[in-house]
């Protein structure tokens, strides 16, 4: 048993050979202090500069200039007498047979008058290439002012929860000479799905856009800027207008959303990326409503499309310009459609009420013509035709044609050269008139590849061309045959039955 | 006295009825003589010249003995009337139905 007795080993210290105490010494620094000059400079004498490149027109004079030393008179006095003789007869013959040749184009024109071709293709491949997100859809179009330019949203009508999904917004100019259909010229992306676009009728550099997220920005395209709104709706942007600023330093653009909000901000012109400030805000809510509307309590009426009225009417409407009229006709989400003003003082925007559409109202748009007309469309697949001044709606127009499935009607319009004439979207592009609310013509079928049209906007200044926004994300414009533009002989009569059917609001 | 001459020759055809404007350039497109103003002058003097070569030489590969008297161009809004020499152009516009 001794064998495992505890045993206690003596502890041994040694000093390491190469190990040494630590020591401590204190020590002190202290950079110099900082010294500061003041110095002052001024120049004495101020300096100004320009410079301006040759205009074409100093360009061509100096070339005449030049050319003219070196002319040689006799010689270009003998062409033209040569020439004289021969130019003389053509002009007499052309002023006698002036009639020939316009028998030609007019046999031309009549022989595709009521058609509506596609011109125009628009498609922006890197929409699609997006990474497994959804396609994305053309959700909104808008002509620039001058209509060579066009506008396209993109964006989804799909998701109705609250999506991440990054969009864009793409810029054609179809007057360039080599137009690339698969190319946009300029594109913004932003944060989210953009329900519409808007450009300035004034300045065209200014493009409105509205997201799903309920931010509203302003994308200046010549500084190639973006001003945000300072704050954001609480619900996706669906409308957005430009309208004339009390004050000719700003701009302002109305914006409305579905939280039941009509927001009017102001930007200034020329300042250097300044947020939009809210000038106004109105909420649309169901308290403002009467019964027959079918809101009940206090809640928020969302928004779906509004349109101002137009300050004036007639066909010889040369240069666009914003609206002054605070006063706007308004399509609803509950199919509600309501004449507000955004003049008047408090929140409460509304100042009649028309009777209800069954479902959301997408688009409205007052007639060109005659002040107190105007058109809506809604869910419930039918196109009425309204008088400002009484709720019941004048006309009633079913685009249903034989055959076709299920066809929303998102967008319609007034021709803006035809008083009678309406344009209607749904799978095709359809020309109708109001005295016998019957089609006249229509796209194929086809022609839209069965996919819905989200919207379709009018050329501001060339009225033979209307842009169309599809599902699938393509744009297509549209030429419209020269008998459904040109007014010239049915402008009267047209004008006549415009007012009989606004009469009828009176009888 | 020279000077006179061409002006008043280009009155006279400026005189007929419908006529918009006389322009007459020289072998390299340059405008010498106008009735226009200036960007449209440059405008239309660079491409009819441009048209009026291609013209000429299309009449001359047809048949190399052949050359290119008088274009005549017509569109719905004008007639575009282009005498061609070897060393100008004289271009008219003329609105006919005027």
């Amino acid at each position: 048993m001794t064998m495992f007795s505890d045993c206690e080993p003596k502890s041994t210290g040694f000093i390491s050979s190469w190990k040494t105490e630590k020591k401590l010494r204190e020590n002190a620094s202290q950079t110099s202090a900082i010294l500061t000059y003041e110095a002052e400079n001024q120049t004495q004498r101020p300096r100004d500069a320009k410079c301006q490149t040759d205009s074409l027109a100093d360009l061509m004079k100096s070339q005449t200039a030049l050319s003219d030393g070196f002319l040689d008179l006799p010689s270009l006095a003998s062409f033209l007498a040569t020439v004289e003789p021969m130019i003389s007869k053509q002009l007499k013959i052309n002023n006698a047979a002036s009639g020939l040749y316009s028998d030609i184009a007019k046999m031309r024109s009549s022989s595709m008058e009521n058609s509506i071709t596609c011109e125009h293709s628009l498609y922006d491949d890197s929409i699609v290439l997006e990474k497994g997100s959804p396609n994305l859809e053309a959700t909104n179009v808008c002509w620039s002012s001058s209509g060579a330019a066009i506008v396209v949203a993109y964006g989804t009508n799909q998701s109705m929860a609250w999506s991440e999904n990054k969009s864009c917004i793409c810029e054609w100019n179809l007057d360039r000479p080599k137009l690339n259909p698969r190319q946009a010229d300029h594109k913004l992306e932003v944060e989210s799905s953009v329900h519409v676009v808007s450009c300035h009728p004034e300045y065209p550099g200014y493009i409105a856009a509205g997201l799903f997220s309920g931010v509203v920005l302003v994308w200046n395209l010549a500084k190639d800027e973006v001003i945000y709104g300072e704050s954001p709706h609480e619900d996706p942007v669906t409308s957005l207008c430009w309208l004339q600023h009390p004050n000719s330093k700003y701009l302002r653009l109305v914006s409305a959303s579905t939280d039941g909000r009509l927001i009017l901000w102001r930007i200034r012109k020329d300042k250097e990326s300044s947020a939009m400030k809210i000038d106004k805000t109105m909420r649309i809510s169901g308290q403002y409503l009467p019964r027959r509307a079918g809101v009940k309590g206090h809640g928020a009426v969302g928004v779906t499309c509004f349109t101002p009225l137009r300050s004036e009417v007639g066909y010889a409407r040369k240069r666009s310009t914003p609206s002054a009229s605070g006063v706007m006709m308004v399509g609803c989400e509950n199919g509600s459609v309501l004449k507000c003003s955004l003049d008047g003082e408090g929140s409460n925007p509304v100042a009649f009420v028309y009777d209800n559409h069954n479902g959301p109202v997408y688009s409205v748009d007052c007639s060109p013509f005659h002040r107190h007309l105007f058109l809506t469309t809604a869910s419930d697949q039918i196109c009425r035709i309204y008088h400002a001044l009484q709720p019941a709606p004048l006309r009633e127009i079913h685009p249903t044609t034989a055959g076709s499935v299920s066809r929303h009607i998102y967008s319609a319009a007034w021709s803006p050269t035809r008083p009678c004439l309406l344009f209607i979207t749904g799978s095709v592009l359809e020309a109708f008139d109001v005295r016998t609310a019957c089609s006249i013509t229509s796209t194929s079928q086809s022609s839209f590849h069965q996919c819905e049209v989200n919207h379709m906007v009018i050329n501001p200044t060339r009225f033979h061309s209307i842009a169309t926004a599809c599902s699938d994300g393509s744009v297509h414009t549209w030429r419209i045959g020269a008998r459904l533009v040109d007014a010239d002989d049915v402008i009267k009569e047209e004008t006549a039955a415009l007012e009989g059917v606004a009469n009828e609001a009176m009888n | 006295i020279k000077m006179s001459e061409v002006e008043e020759t280009i009155k006279r055809i400026q005189s007929h009825k419908g006529v918009i404007g006389t322009i007459v350039v020289n072998s390299e497109g340059i405008p010498i003589r106008t009735t226009l103003d200036n960007s449209t002058t440059v405008h239309y003097a660079g491409l009819i010249h441009q048209l009026t070569l291609k013209s000429r030489s299309t009449i001359r590969d047809i048949d190399p003995q052949d050359d290119l008297t008088f274009l005549r161009l017509r569109s719905k809004k004008h007639e575009i009337m282009v005498a061609p020499d070897k060393e100008y152009l004289l271009i008219v516009i003329q609105n006919p139905t005027e």
